[in-house]
């Protein structure tokens, strides 16, 4: 590339150092959004890996429970008939400690004995300060790290509380746990280690391990490791090597991942656009300059080159910045996907910023790639003008009024494409966002059509209100539409996606309140003290009958309803249930998608069916009338699906069975959880006073009245989408530079004829006026276009990407406010972004806009 | 693809060379079967009213447009059979430029605006600064070479337009109205510097204008009605 040309190029883009500025801040914002959700979910998962393979050791396989256990006897079986002495049994579970703010500990007890081969810091090796002796014979003996300790004030052989899914236990610190490393010091800070035997009955797990680890011995390949285990495995357990372990995290967030990352991808889509306009405007801008330089005897080869190599530029240093932006967005983002981790999936403390280079590879690919493929077409539009043509600036306009008709047909066919990848029959994620992407593009080219007509039917309007600037105003917008195609296009796109993500979160938590007037009909419920994602792990305690019996006969309860939360193995898959005991005024707290409740109801309660949610016959593809298979302690039940319910309180959806069935296949009487009738004009306060004066002292349980469950869970509900409100404001931030920039470039080259109008007596609060006015209209324009372009988005959203991510059916509900706020956006923002242009505008004195070349 | 031109060979060699435009679904016929012969080191100029097809012409022979019909050959070498690139190379070497409104290159001083040609030739921008800045000094701007576009005056922007179109040394200089953005004094001197610079160095120019100033210097005056060529007798009334 010539030197002189390059040396022309970047004086340009020193002169224009507020489009500059702007240019690169879309870049910026866009890269920066896509990483900082990349750094903040890699950290979740990482925090859980890190936690996972230091726990895990050097174990090669574990075997595991799918309904959360394996008996004890399995690992005598291991070590004695299968000679596998190389494996350790672990018992896991997770507390808290009794004070204020505690992090979630988990709980993991091991066999002192078997541990020098998996891990150094439980063992009483070199590395481990190990007392055997009172690690095996002081009751509830544990050891922390020693930072944790020190943090906590707890010196070797004081006791300290812990509460472990409602129960509280005591436990008395024996030594510390060395970490060799500063990545098992960080694994380490939440572990209590203590004797698998405590472990068991601290968790409520007595005679089962949570795991049994093992190391593949020398000599045996991985497949006959496998066959000989799965040879003596019960159908409740299953061997997984380690890096199936490592892929169970990412499989139960990979919806909530993706969906975070689609909309990401949508703020760099709209970032993407920005850069597109930015480009187009240096090549429509510079029209002149780039024809001289063809005349000259510059090659198309050469222009282009030099275009891309601007976008380059330009696309570097916005991506660089973006890079460190991400990395900041990150790191502030890491607190609420954390949060949403541990409210719906699995329990995760993470304290390090994990930053895969692989996720700078992709922010920095990203960010170029859409730099350049936004950049290409106006470098091709630049090289492709005669030089004649392009000194002619009419000539372009001609052009790109001449493509309308064929970019609207190229939308209308996006538009089928995309409405034909979400139409069709398939459970493929990715297939509904190409799709969506698809609409969102045609539409996008649909605008320059969709504004010439608006302008068309609004310049009668304009007129009558501003007479002739009026109508100045709303043919400036048609005649310079290559340029305010593109910035009414931007900000279109920005404004749907807030249109499109508003109502979907909208219609979702309405659809969530709908659903929870009825699905929670009781007035009190008490549940045993534990993390919701916890709730259905093995083992933890339950509400013993005569406990509930106690609050039955209470004087103020008219009805009362059993939950059992557990696991347990359907089809040879883990999966969630719950086992009941309603009230007949409790069946209306469930809705099935179709047949009659009554025969439903009928059915379960005779144990002769069970019943699924929404999500759980989504994900297996499971209908009405079909059986499942479930391995209980006892027996096999080959049972018939009675009823599919809505359900939104979990994507991995849920089996629920009645409690005489549960009864009989896992001799288990406890509950989890009650809901409570009361009687007519009984004081809940009173109430729930006179329930805890009759539970367990040693119970930790939550009372919850039916308001207070309904706002607990409508918090959960908006705590999960705050995220999703940091995009959705962080797309609007983009939209509004890509404006900003747009206009601030129209507005400025159009000096020469705004200095005429100056010229030709037009004062300069007019001028204000015409400018304003102008992007006013562009803003209305991208306002109510946003509109139908927003609702599909939702309705792709909530009718197809939330079936397909979480199995869940929602109702579309329109807010009429949205639509409102979308358009009142657009006009405020490209009011906000025209007032600099239209100051300077006003300010420039007619004479030297006349001399501007 | 021979883009240097013969020494030998007519300068301008245009044979039924026909253009029409489209306008308003009509064919608006510019030039119609246009046959001109130019021979090296001739000035001509080229009379004609507004819209008569005068920079219609300079573009075929620049060959930054092409012809419906007929052929165009620059010191013997067709470029109307030319691909694109090879025009704009052949241009790049041959053809020097001046227009009515400068069309400097605004992000350039005055002497980066002379070495850019000479750059996209291949040649080296430092070994190039030396004659550049004796071209400036013959259109009385050495003082102006770090100055850029803007701070100069018309008359001077157009000096330096000169300078460029001149500074390959191409053999076939194509002006387009060089003095129309111009005062008559400051016309007048652009002209005698085009006329003294071109005859100097033995280059032909064509020049497309409205004033009168230019025809006593002219070897050959030309004007285009009703689409052809017709030349005029120089002592005869324009």
């Amino acid at each position: 590339m010539k030197r002189l040309l390059w040396k022309s190029s970047l004086r340009h883009l020193q002169r224009h150092p507020l489009q500059l500025a702007l240019a690169i801040l879309g870049v910026a914002l866009g890269v920066a959004v896509v990483v900082g959700i990349d750094v903040a979910n890699g950290s979740a998962l990482r925090a859980f890996e890190l936690s996972t393979d230091t726990i895990a050791g050097r174990a090669t396989h574990q075997i595991v429970g799918l309904d959360g256990v394996i008996p004890e006897g399995l690992y005598r079986q291991l070590r004695i008939e299968l000679g596998l002495r190389r494996s350790a049994p672990v018992v896991e579970g997770h507390a808290r400690l009794l004070i204020p703010e505690s992090p979630t500990f988990s709980v993991m007890g091991v066999d002192p004995f078997a541990e020098a081969e998996f891990r150094d810091f439980t063992s009483s090796g070199a590395q481990g300060s190990l007392n055997l002796g009172m690690f095996l014979t002081e009751p509830g003996a544990s050891l922390l790290s020693h930072e944790t300790a020190t943090n906590l004030e707890i010196e070797p052989g004081d006791e300290f509380e812990i509460d472990v899914g409602g129960a509280v236990r005591t436990l008395k610190l024996v030594g510390h746990l060395r970490p060799s490393g500063e990545a098992q010091q960080t694994a380490i800070r939440d572990l209590i280690v203590v004797d698998i035997a405590t472990a068991q009955e601290s968790l409520g797990l007595v005679g089962s391990l949570t795991r049994i680890e093992v190391i593949r011995p020398p000599g045996m390949t991985e497949a006959e490791l496998e066959e000989r285990i799965t040879a003596i495995l019960p159908a409740t357990a299953a061997l997984q090597s380690r890096r199936a372990r490592a892929s169970t995290a990412e499989q139960m967030t990979r919806a909530f991942r993706l969906n975070l990352q689609a909309l990401s991808l949508l703020a760099l889509l709209c970032g993407a656009f920005l850069i597109y306009n930015t480009m187009t405007f240096a090549v429509v801008q510079r029209r002149p300059l780039l024809a001289i330089l063809r005349v000259l005897g510059t090659t198309r080869r050469e222009v282009f080159l030099l275009i891309l190599g601007e976008a380059v530029l330009i696309g570097a240093i916005g991506t660089l910045l973006g890079e460190l932006a991400g990395l900041w967005l990150g790191r502030s983002l890491i607190g609420r996907v954390t949060q949403t981790i541990n409210d719906l999936y699995f329990v995760v403390d993470v304290r390090e910023v994990a930053v895969a280079p692989w996720t700078l590879l992709k922010g920095g690919l990203l960010g170029l790639t859409a730099t350049v493929a936004a950049a290409i077409a106006p470098s091709i539009e630049a090289t492709n003008t005669e030089p004649r043509e392009a000194l002619v600036r009419s000539e372009l306009e001609s052009r790109i009024h001449r493509v309308v008709p064929a970019l609207s047909v190229l939308g209308f066919v996006l538009l089928a494409c995309g409405t034909g990848l979400i139409l069709l029959p398939s459970n493929a994620l990715w297939l509904a966002f190409a799709g969506l992407f698809a609409v969102l593009v045609g539409y996008a080219l649909l605008t320059p059509i969709a504004t010439m007509v608006l302008m068309r039917w609004l310049t009668p309007v304009a007129g009558a209100v501003s007479g002739q600037l009026g109508r100045i105003a709303t043919r400036g917008v048609v005649t310079a539409l290559s340029r305010t195609g593109i910035a009414i296009a931007a900000l279109m796109m920005a404004l749907s996606v807030t249109v499109g993500v508003d109502l979907m979160v909208r219609s979702f938590r309405g659809t969530v309140n709908r659903w929870l007037e009825y699905a929670l009909p009781a007035d009190l419920y008490l549940s045993v003290f534990t993390a919701p994602t916890r709730r259905f792990s093995p083992g933890g305690v339950t509400i013993d009958p005569a406990t509930i019996d106690t609050i039955a006969d209470l004087d103020a309860v008219s009805a009362i309803n059993l939950l059992r939360h557990f696991s347990t193995v359907v089809d040879n898959e883990s999966v969630r249930a719950v086992a009941l005991q309603l009230s007949p005024e409790s069946h209306g707290a469930f809705a099935f998608r179709q047949g009659d409740p009554t025969a439903i109801w009928r059915r379960i309660e005779a144990g002769e069916a069970v019943m699924v949610s929404e999500s759980f016959a989504y994900r297996r593809a499971l209908e009405e009338g079909d059986s499942v298979r479930i391995l209980s302690a006892n027996e096999v039940f080959e049972l018939p699906i009675a009823g599919i319910f809505y359900d939104y309180s979990t994507e991995q959806g849920l089996l629920m069975l009645d409690r005489s069935l549960y009864q009989r296949g896992w001799s288990d009487d406890g509950a989890t959880a009650l809901s409570i009738h009361t009687a007519a004009g009984t004081n809940l306060d009173e109430l729930s006073d006179l329930i805890r004066g009759r539970l367990p002292p040693d119970l930790r349980v939550r009372l919850s009245s039916n308001r207070q469950l309904r706002q607990e869970s409508m918090r959960i509900f908006d705590r999960t989408f705050v995220i999703t409100g940091v995009l959705r404001t962080l797309a609007v931030l983009v939209a509004f530079v890509g404006v900003l920039s747009a206009l601030l470039a129209l507005q400025l080259e159009r000096t020469r004829e705004l200095g005429v109008m100056r010229a030709c007596g037009l004062t300069p609060g007019q001028l204000w006026m015409l400018v304003t006015q102008q992007t006013g209209l562009m803003g209305l324009t991208a306002g109510v276009l946003s509109l139908p372009v927003g609702v599909s988005m939702a309705a792709i959203m909530v009718y197809t990407i939330n079936r397909r991510s979480f199995g869940w059916s929602l109702a579309l509900d329109l807010f009429p406010l949205t639509l409102v706020q979308a358009v009142a956006v657009g006009v405020v923002a490209a009011l906000l972004a025209g007032l600099y242009p239209a100051w300077r505008m006003a300010r420039t004195r007619p004479s030297a806009a006349l001399r501007e070349e | 693809m021979p883009t240097d031109l013969s020494d030998r060979a007519p300068t301008i060699e245009l044979s039924g060379v026909s253009k029409s435009y489209r306008e308003a679904g009509r064919d608006h016929i510019v030039l119609a079967g246009v046959d001109l012969l130019v021979q090296p080191g001739e000035l001509v100029v080229l009379l004609g009213r507004s819209g008569s097809g005068k920079s219609t012409l300079l573009n075929l022979l620049g060959g930054l447009d092409q012809p419906d019909s007929g052929s165009v050959a620059i010191g013997g070498i067709e470029i109307t059979s030319l691909g694109e690139r090879d025009r704009t190379l052949f241009r790049r070497r041959n053809i020097g430029f001046i227009f009515q409104f400068f069309n400097l290159l605004p992000t350039l001083t005055v002497l980066e605006n002379l070495l850019l040609p000479l750059e996209l030739e291949g040649k080296s921008t430092e070994a190039m600064r030396e004659p550049c800045l004796e071209m400036l000094a013959a259109v009385g701007l050495v003082d102006r070479a770090d100055s850029f576009p803007d701070r100069l005056s018309g008359g001077e922007r157009q000096r330096v337009a000169v300078a460029r179109g001149l500074i390959h040394q191409p053999q076939l200089i194509l002006a387009d109205e060089p003095t129309g953005n111009l005062d008559v004094g400051t016309g007048r001197q652009v002209i005698d510097l085009l006329d003294s610079l071109t005859r100097q160095s033995d280059r032909t120019l064509l020049m497309a204008t409205h004033s009168q100033q230019v025809v006593g210097l002219a070897d050959r005056i030309l004007t285009i009605e009703n689409g052809r060529l017709v030349e005029l007798d120089k002592e005869g009334p324009a």
